[in-house]
């Protein structure tokens, strides 16, 4: 087991590097190149973006301009008020030992701060709308499965193509509009009520907040994995075992929940790596129309703004987080079920 | 009763295979008996033709997609006029969606047949050649799928700031990689088969091989991923411009007449439904139409 995590881990060091670059270039190969940004800001001459453009070294080659932002420029001489001599040691430390940089805007805080605080609203919303999708999508494929063709089963496969075409946003609005405006029964946006206080209340005290983006974030999980959940339980259904189970007497209900949905659950583990790939991309949308102030929103924001810093932190961060998903699933499926060895 | 129709549609059976009916024609036959397909076909083909309707609609109604009015703004569905209302400058909802729904199914159509076109091409090299060049194709498409898709999307069109066509080449150039993994899984089976094999040792180039031999044997694939590809890209550049960083106003999408409509909640909500209403109508059909193209090419894998 430890081999194999190790072996999965080395395995990785290739897609991060991919992702590195790929983050890398596409600011690289933006028009305007990185200061566009800055040189939009009020009072900002054309010396002081030279000046700018020095220090942030935009004009070294792009292969300098990489090895800086992956490890630093600590080890060498920079020229760090922007005369064009260099004068002293760089500041920068590289994303590999964590340091992603200051954003443009907001006071120039270090980006990994500025991601740290929306993380939080965004993993609130995606671990809502995870349990959502497992609640529902998990008894719906079960049940479908159990009584396959019946009306249910049909329902609700047309239920689950029907959703995967809706766009999520529109799904947002609607909701908006029917609940938010016509029955003024659940809040707008937001995450919760506005006030002078920095933050929000504990979560259990603004739950209608939260209702509504969890509804639309996670119904393409219900729709997934009850898809999922139908073909796993049809695979297990006709096993020996559930055969077995039925003929020494046992109850439907404990062949069906006992038997049959703890063995079909397995394959599930190894859906949730891609899921949170899901749910990271699928914030991006529903963030905004609510005006969730998390990462999803975040991003569109900074990309909107050309905060190039965050942007590039984002990309590489979520990349990480999404090949540590499917490492921990593909873990999961081997803990869960014993016929698996590494 | 029963016994007799299956007796006949066993001597069905027989007789397909006496005329020797090819694989497509077989498949066609299919298609053409499944009822739900062929309606959502219909469907599909009715908003088609909607959206290149644009410019008649336009003249028969007397209106634009363009012309501002803002005495009659917010006019609602059924109006004099204006048979779906006027949105927040007086402009008519029904020119608006049809040239809305050109721009919309040409990028997505444009997009799809782009992506395609590497994703095929890449996946048949990938695994016909196999090695350091299979390795490379392999470790962009890992790259690619480790980040969530509609981030790098947002990203990569906020950052060139796209019109029609910079988005088709952005989308095209980052969407392939869901087709070349199904080729390459395709081809991989396929370059060990003996028709494969007998062309080479005929003396056949690489290049014959790949198209005459490897690619008509994809073509349900491509057709299949073609349909759903373009209700996805459909969504995806609804989405990006509802976003802001899609294709940008005066030029109507169904994605960024929704992005405007958000601000008139209360005071035109058909200005909400109806270009959401389009959306999911024609992604539904393209998703049922490429099931249907699967269930005709391979009953067995729908059973």
């Amino acid at each position: 087991m430890w081999k194999y995590i190790f072996r999965r881990m080395v395995q990785s060091i290739p897609t991060l590097f991919g992702i590195t670059i790929l983050s890398f270039s596409i600011i690289t190969a933006a028009p305007g190149g990185p200061t566009a940004a800055i040189s939009f800001e009020p009072g900002v001459t054309p010396e002081r973006r030279e000046r700018l453009e020095r220090q942030l070294g935009v004009n070294d080659p792009w292969v300098v301009q990489y090895t800086h932002w992956l490890i630093g420029d600590d080890w060498r001489q920079r020229d760090l008020d922007g005369d064009g001599t260099l004068d002293a040691y760089g500041q920068r430390k590289g994303i590999l030992r964590g340091d992603f940089g200051n954003s443009f805007f907001r006071s120039r805080r270090p980006v990994t701060d500025l991601i740290a605080e929306v993380t939080i609203p965004t993993l609130e919303l995606s671990g809502a709308a995870l349990l959502f999708g497992l609640v529902f999508g998990i008894p719906v494929g079960i049940f479908s499965a159990i009584y396959r063709g019946s009306w249910f089963d049909e329902s609700s496969r047309v239920m689950a193509v029907i959703f995967n075409a809706v766009p999520a946003f529109w799904l947002g609005l609607v909701l908006i509009l029917v609940f938010g405006s016509w029955l003024e029964v659940l809040p707008l946006s937001g995450r919760c009520a506005p006030s002078l206080l920095e933050g929000c209340p504990p979560l259990w005290g603004r739950l209608e907040y939260l209702l509504l983006p969890t509804l639309v974030l996670g119904t393409g999980g219900v729709a997934g994995y009850s898809r999922y959940m139908r073909t796993a339980m049809l695979d297990v259904i006709h096993q020996d075992y559930m055969r077995t189970a039925h003929a020494k007497g046992l109850e439907n209900r404990s062949v069906w929940f006992k038997h049959g949905t703890r063995n079909a659950l397995i394959p599930i583990a190894t859906f949730l790596g891609p899921a949170l790939t899901g749910l990271i991309g699928g914030a991006v949308v529903t963030e905004s129309v609510f005006s969730w102030p998390g990462l999803g929103k975040g991003i569109v924001g900074a990309t909107i703004a050309l905060d190039y810093p965050f942007v590039m932190a984002v990309v590489v961060i979520s990349g990480v987080a999404s090949i540590v998903g499917y490492l921990i699933s593909d873990m999961l499926y081997a803990l869960l079920d014993p016929r698996i060895r590494f | 009763m029963t016994q007799n129709a299956q007796t006949i549609a066993k001597l069905d059976d027989v007789v397909e295979i006496k005329t020797g009916e090819s694989l497509y024609a077989k498949a066609f036959r299919r298609l053409f008996k499944n009822s739900l397909t062929m309606i959502m076909l219909l469907i599909l083909l009715f908003l088609v033709i909607f959206a290149l309707a644009g410019g008649f609609i336009e003249s028969a109604l007397d209106v634009s997609y363009t012309r501002t009015d803002p005495m009659n703004a917010f006019l609602p569905i059924g109006s004099a006029g204006h048979p779906l209302g006027t949105d927040d400058l007086g402009r008519d909802v029904l020119a608006r969606l049809a040239y809305g729904g050109q721009v919309s199914l040409g990028i997505a159509f444009a997009t799809a047949l782009l992506s395609l076109t590497i994703g095929v091409s890449l996946g048949i090299i990938s695994a016909f050649y196999g090695g350091w060049v299979d390795d490379f194709l392999v470790w962009v498409i890992t790259t690619l799928n480790s980040i969530p898709g509609l981030t790098l999307y947002v990203i990569v069109s906020a950052v060139l700031s796209p019109g029609p066509l910079t988005l088709i080449l952005a989308l095209g150039f980052l969407g392939w990689t869901g087709t070349m993994r199904i080729v390459r899984g395709e081809t991989l089976a396929l370059r060990e088969q003996e028709f494969v094999v007998s062309a080479r040792a005929v003396g056949a180039s690489d290049f014959y091989i790949m198209f005459n031999h490897i690619f008509p044997n994809l073509i349900s694939i491509v057709v299949i991923t073609l349909a759903i590809d373009i209700g996805s890209l459909i969504l995806a550049e609804a989405t990006l411009s509802f976003l802001g960083v899609g294709i940008q106003p005066p030029t109507p999408t169904w994605g960024n007449m929704l992005s405007f409509a958000r601000q008139y909640l209360t005071r035109g909500p058909h200005l909400i439904i109806l270009p959401g209403v389009l959306i999911t109508i024609t992604v539904l059909c393209l998703y049922v139409i490429g099931d249907g193209i699967r269930d005709a090419f391979d009953p067995k894998l729908s059973k």
